[in-house]
């Protein structure tokens, strides 16, 4: 169809569209990966520090312990696994929604969702074990407001995010997540999608719709009159209702649906915005959208019978069957959604996760932006665990780990250089 | 792919010009031998990579069309971003004063390149896209006779209703009358204005409106093209910078102050250069307009004519370099 | 022929001497040695003359059997034989090879082409294969006569000097200048005339009538004009008609061309010069129908409490806002992808396009 192929010219489906399996195994790898280098990083952390308690000692080199000091102690270090991974973003993501919320006025439901989206996208290459969550978070934030047109200077946008990040923190990672991005920053959303179809309705519902360029034998009388007989969605839907206020209520509830579930779970990647919003507003409204769809397929009754063929001569009949499907589906991700807050569970499970991680944290990667940052770091990632309300962390603990990540910064030299581009400003910044 | 490339694959030449938000310079693919422009950003801005540089990039990986230039690679290096464009000979600017008669160009080649020009804009403006800075140092020409958009570092997506732009946009002598009056609704119809005054200036050699200040714009735009009013274009007069004491002008006719026209190309013309922006012609409507209906028995001599030239420029023009800005 | 090279004929040893004759410059210093491409071999002037003048004759050096004309004898440029030999082999060659860079499908090929040609002259040079080669070459050039011709004349036309070729240019512009002022004084005074004869015909007529006559005195104005411009448009179609009838001419060659080189297959690579297609219609979306859709049809408007006020908004409206591109905008994002089955597609892609790869790589 002619609307599919602009889609499919999008950065979104060529880059950024997967299988659940081809998505699964991305993520498993990148895993590993992570889990192999920080296993190394430690390792080397550690007997750097040896190296230098004893100074007099000869330094092992890195080779040696990955050949001979390989499988030491590998046991002692205990890295995510890929679907802790999972919850620890999904937490974060949450965290976005609730942070937009925060700036006077709220940043706008597209901003958080980009920013959510690029986080995600991010995560698919990156590990959190690797970049820790709470320094991307605010980029990607931030690079949102950027490319939705939503002008914020990065002054205004430090002051009201929360923490102590500065804005030099929040603009660190930066190019880091650029890069992740691979340039693509033009995310496709079903939120306008979702008001051209309820525009559309709302022309149905008045009798003055065109018919669909599939299904022409359809009069504008014919099309408000099947929207007016549709069978009332079952409970807890208010009954007896006109058709604007169930439109209304239908179009609210697909909104919500869009602004959390369709944000949060793997909607994005597996399905396009056309199907996401159709089956968000299949949750809120079954058969008005089960109509609406038909509407644009052709009624299967009439097919046969005025056609005589069948579906034969519409392509778009011909897709009915799987359209379906794929909008069932999409609608069941959507629905197995719950929000952290409303699930102790999972909440207990991700404070295990976020102490978990500030043990497996890599730390060569830690200095996204340089030394200087790296007690803030530290802080961010017992922050990760407080967060939820643990008070567990112990203030002498987050002492000892800044002290480890600031002897590991000295010692940088000693890993060879980040990968991670230094910030210009900061080199200015030492030159003044 | 994107982030794979060293940027010491591309062998930087000289110098091609300075962008909106960056330098161009000529650079050569040290694999394959190929020629590309490379536009490099400065990434020392207070607010991390310049939102121009970012909104350029966003687009320019979403728009690929034959008259669009492409955007090959996005590099980065110690300080500095680096965007690998499709290399192209010149801009339309450099492009007219070296051929022609005084920057004036033949019939064949106007039609052609205004063709590429509507054809560029109502992709962009298909995929809800402005561009906003349409002139002809942002239009690029290659030796093949293709004309492409360049510089996206001012354009932006559009449709969301209520949406307020900046009205800082396009160089003053393309800006359209109602972003000189400081709507801030503008549309897609300002690429269309633009576009209409790079066709004059492709008779003429002249551009069409050369004005000095905003005001000075307007009156330029008015002398010509008669004082609009209340009656003319609903609504005017509530626009921030319309004054009740304009000058009133008389319409005159475009066809006499660009004689080389002919009649359909100057009803064309006029379609785009309408005041009233709701009345200006859309992209697609003005692909469709007669005046390119002899297109392809225009393409068939242009061919011809670029063959001499062809020969003309290693011979006359060889080796020569125009400095560009439009990437 | 430039001085420095008479010099370097001339020059040599004031011993020198005639291989024929044995007279030697040092009794006759105006003495000039002469050679014949056909083998080269050196004698002077008056050995030429006394051989020559009489009809064809055998080389009188030793060996040598080769039949030699009077007039094909000349002054050697080179000093050194060889050299000599090999630019005259050189010239003759290209002037048959004469194909361009731009006859080529590619760089490439026109490198090969350029490579052969350097073979089928070291062949002569050296004496290698000299018959095939000279066969190929024959045939090469009886097949070929005609773009053989078309590439000098056009080498012709290049070494014409370009100070030649701007001055035609500046005489054109300058035409056309004059043209324009010429057309411009005519206006005027048509104008003038116009404006005279609307006034004296008011001053002889009645008040009532003023109006008409002003009215009727710019029409007649308006159809000058009018008939000004289809006179201009008449002779702007003419030069066109001029113009095309060159392009066909051109293309005819070019049709030749191919028919040629496609027979004798000895050179690869040249590009096959398309016959001009029947023109087509011109097509303004390359095939594409413009707003077409499958799963909606657009209305002029749509009925909407949010977007009423703005459609009522004159001030939206006079600034520029349209609210189709809102509504088409959004009825494409409705359905833009309904019909795209990433699992199906994405998987059936798998491979042609890389995963990303991670960062830390």
């Amino acid at each position: 169809m002619i609307e599919d192929d602009f889609y499919r010219a999008s950065s979104q489906f060529r880059l950024w569209s997967f299988t659940e399996a081809s998505l699964h195994s991305l993520r498993s790898e990148t895993n590993a990966t992570a889990s192999d280098r920080v296993r190394a990083a430690l390792r080397r952390a550690r007997e750097a520090r040896q190296s230098t308690a004893s100074s007099a000692a000869g330094t092992p080199s890195a080779e040696d312990t990955t050949t001979a000091g390989g499988d030491q102690q590998p046991h002692n270090i205990e890295c995510l696994t890929a679907e802790e991974e999972q919850q620890l973003i999904r937490y974060y993501c949450e965290q976005i929604i609730e942070l937009g919320e925060r700036y006077k006025p709220p940043l706008p439901t597209i901003v958080r969702a980009t920013a959510i989206q690029y986080f995600r996208r991010f995560y698919l290459t990156n590990s959190p074990m690797a970049y820790h969550p709470k320094t991307i978070m605010p980029c990607a934030l931030f690079l949102a407001t950027k490319t939705d047109n939503y002008y914020l200077s990065l002054r205004q946008f430090a002051e009201t995010f929360p923490g102590d990040a500065t804005a030099d923190d929040i603009i660190a990672p930066e190019f880091l997540v650029m890069q992740s991005l691979r340039f693509t920053f033009d995310v496709r959303h079903p939120f306008r999608g979702l008001e051209g179809g309820v525009m559309e309705l709302q022309a149905i519902a008045q009798g003055i719709a065109h018919p669909a360029p599939h299904a022409p034998q359809q009069t504008p009388d014919d099309l408000r009159r099947d929207l007016l007989a549709l069978p009332s969605p079952p409970p807890p839907a208010v009954q007896s209702s006109s058709i604007t206020d169930r439109l209304a209520r239908a179009h609210h509830n697909t909104r919500e649906t869009l602004k959390a579930a369709a944000q949060i779970t793997d909607a994005y990647f597996l399905y396009t915005p056309a199907q996401i919003w159709l089956a968000a507003f299949l949750i809120a409204d079954r058969p008005m959208a089960e109509f609406y769809l038909s509407s644009k397929l052709g009624m299967p009754g009439q097919e046969e019978e005025e056609q005589g063929g069948g579906g034969a001569g519409n392509p778009l009949y011909e897709l009915r069957t799987k359209m379906f499907a794929t909008v069932n589906k999409c609608a069941d991700l959507l629905q197995s959604y719950t929000p952290l807050a409303s699930d102790p569970e999972q909440k207990k499970n991700l404070r295990a996760i976020g102490k978990k991680l500030y043990h497996c944290q890599n730390p060569e990667k830690a200095n996204i932006s340089g030394q200087k940052r790296i007690p803030a770091a530290a802080a961010a990632a017992a922050a990760a665990v407080s967060s939820g309300g643990d008070p567990g962390t112990s203030e002498s603990e987050i002492e000892r780990l800044a002290k480890k990540r600031k002897l590991e910064g000295s010692k940088k030299d000693l890993f060879g250089g980040d990968l991670v581009m230094q910030r210009t400003k900061e080199n200015q910044a030492d030159e003044q | 792919m994107d982030k794979a490339q060293q940027p010491s694959s591309f062998q930087q030449l000289e110098k091609l010009g300075e962008g909106t938000y960056a330098t161009v310079f000529k650079g050569r693919n040290r694999q394959t031998g190929e020629l590309v422009a490379l536009k490099e950003i400065h990434l020392d801005s207070e607010e991390g990579t310049p939102s121009t540089a970012i909104r350029e990039i966003s687009l320019m990986k979403e728009l690929k069309h034959e008259s669009i230039v492409s955007l090959y690679d996005v590099i980065h290096t110690e300080n500095k971003l680096m965007l690998v464009f499709e290399y192209m000979d010149k801009d339309l600017k450099k492009y007219m004063d070296t051929r022609g008669d005084r920057g004036q160009l033949d019939q064949a080649t106007i039609k052609s390149f205004m063709h590429q020009l509507m054809k560029g804009i109502a992709f962009c403006h298909e995929n809800r896209v402005l561009h906003r800075d349409l002139k002809p140092q942002n239009l690029l020409i290659n030796k093949k006779g293709q004309l492409k958009l360049g510089d996206f570092g001012l354009a932006r997506a559009f449709g969301i209703p209520v949406n307020t732009f900046s009205n800082e946009v396009v160089t003053l002598w393309y800006r359209a009358p109602d972003v000189l009056l400081g709507s801030r609704t503008y549309n897609t119809s300002i690429d269309i204005w633009s576009a209409g005054c790079i066709m004059a200036e492709l008779y003429t050699g002249r551009p069409l409106f050369p004005g000095t200040t905003n005001e000075d714009q307007l009156q330029k735009i008015f002398r010509l093209m008669g004082t609009p009013s209340e009656r003319s274009w609903p609504g005017i007069s509530q626009l921030p910078e319309y004054k009740h004491n304009f000058h009133v002008y008389a319409t005159q006719d475009l066809g006499l102050i660009l004689p080389q026209i002919d009649p359909l190309g100057l009803d064309l013309l006029n379609r785009m250069l309408q005041l009233r922006p709701e009345m200006r012609i859309s992209a697609h409507d003005a692909l469709q307009h007669p005046w390119f209906h002899d297109l392809p028995q225009m393409q068939a001599q242009l061919q011809q004519q670029q063959q001499q030239q062809q020969q003309q420029m290693a011979g006359a023009y060889g080796g020569m370099v125009a400095p560009q800005q439009a990437y | 022929m430039p001085p420095s090279r008479e010099s370097i004929s001339n020059r040599g040893d004031d011993d020198e001497v005639c291989p024929v004759c044995k007279s030697s410059r040092y009794l006759n210093p105006d003495m000039r040695f002469l050679i014949n491409p056909e083998c080269y071999h050196k004698m002077c002037e008056s050995c030429v003359d006394r051989i020559f003048s009489g009809g064809p004759a055998n080389c009188p050096v030793a060996g040598c059997h080769k039949t030699l004309r009077k007039a094909r004898f000349r002054k050697q440029t080179f000093e050194d034989i060889g050299v000599e030999r090999e630019v005259d082999i050189r010239r003759r060659v290209m002037q048959v090879l004469n194909r361009r860079e731009e006859e080529f499908d590619s760089k490439r090929a026109y490198d090969d082409f350029l490579e052969q040609r350097e073979e089928i002259i070291a062949n002569l040079v050296h004496g290698t294969d000299v018959a095939k080669t000279e066969g190929d070459l024959q045939r090469y050039a009886s097949e070929n006569m005609r773009s053989i011709r078309a590439n000098q004349a056009l080498e012709a036309r290049e070494a014409s000097s370009f100070q030649e070729q701007q001055t035609h240019e500046q005489e054109l512009a300058r035409l056309r200048r004059q043209a324009a002022r010429e057309e411009y004084e005519n206006e005027r005074r048509e104008i003038l005339a116009g404006r005279e004869d609307v006034l004296s015909r008011l001053a002889a007529g009645k008040p009532a009538d003023a109006a008409t006559i002003a009215r009727e005195g710019h029409k007649v104005l308006l159809k000058k004009s009018s008939a000004r411009r289809s006179e201009e448009e008449r002779i702007r179609q003419k030069q066109a008609a001029l113009r095309n009838s060159d392009s066909r001419k051109a293309g005819a060659t070019a049709v030749d061309r191919t028919t040629e080189s496609r027979d004798s297959g000895f050179i690869k690579g040249l590009k096959r010069i398309k016959t001009p297609e029947p023109e087509k219609p011109y097509d303004p979306f390359g095939g594409l129908v413009p707003n077409k859709r499958d799963y909606y049809t657009l209305r002029d408007s749509y009925p909407s409490s949010y977007l009423d006020p703005i459609r009522q908004d004159t001030r939206m409206q006079a600034g520029g806002y349209n609210l189709q591109e809102y509504y088409s905008r959004t009825l494409m994002e409705a359905f833009a992808g309904l019909g795209c089955f990433v699992d199906e597609e994405v998987a059936r892609r798998d491979g042609a396009i890389s995963k990303p790869n991670a960062t830390e790589v």
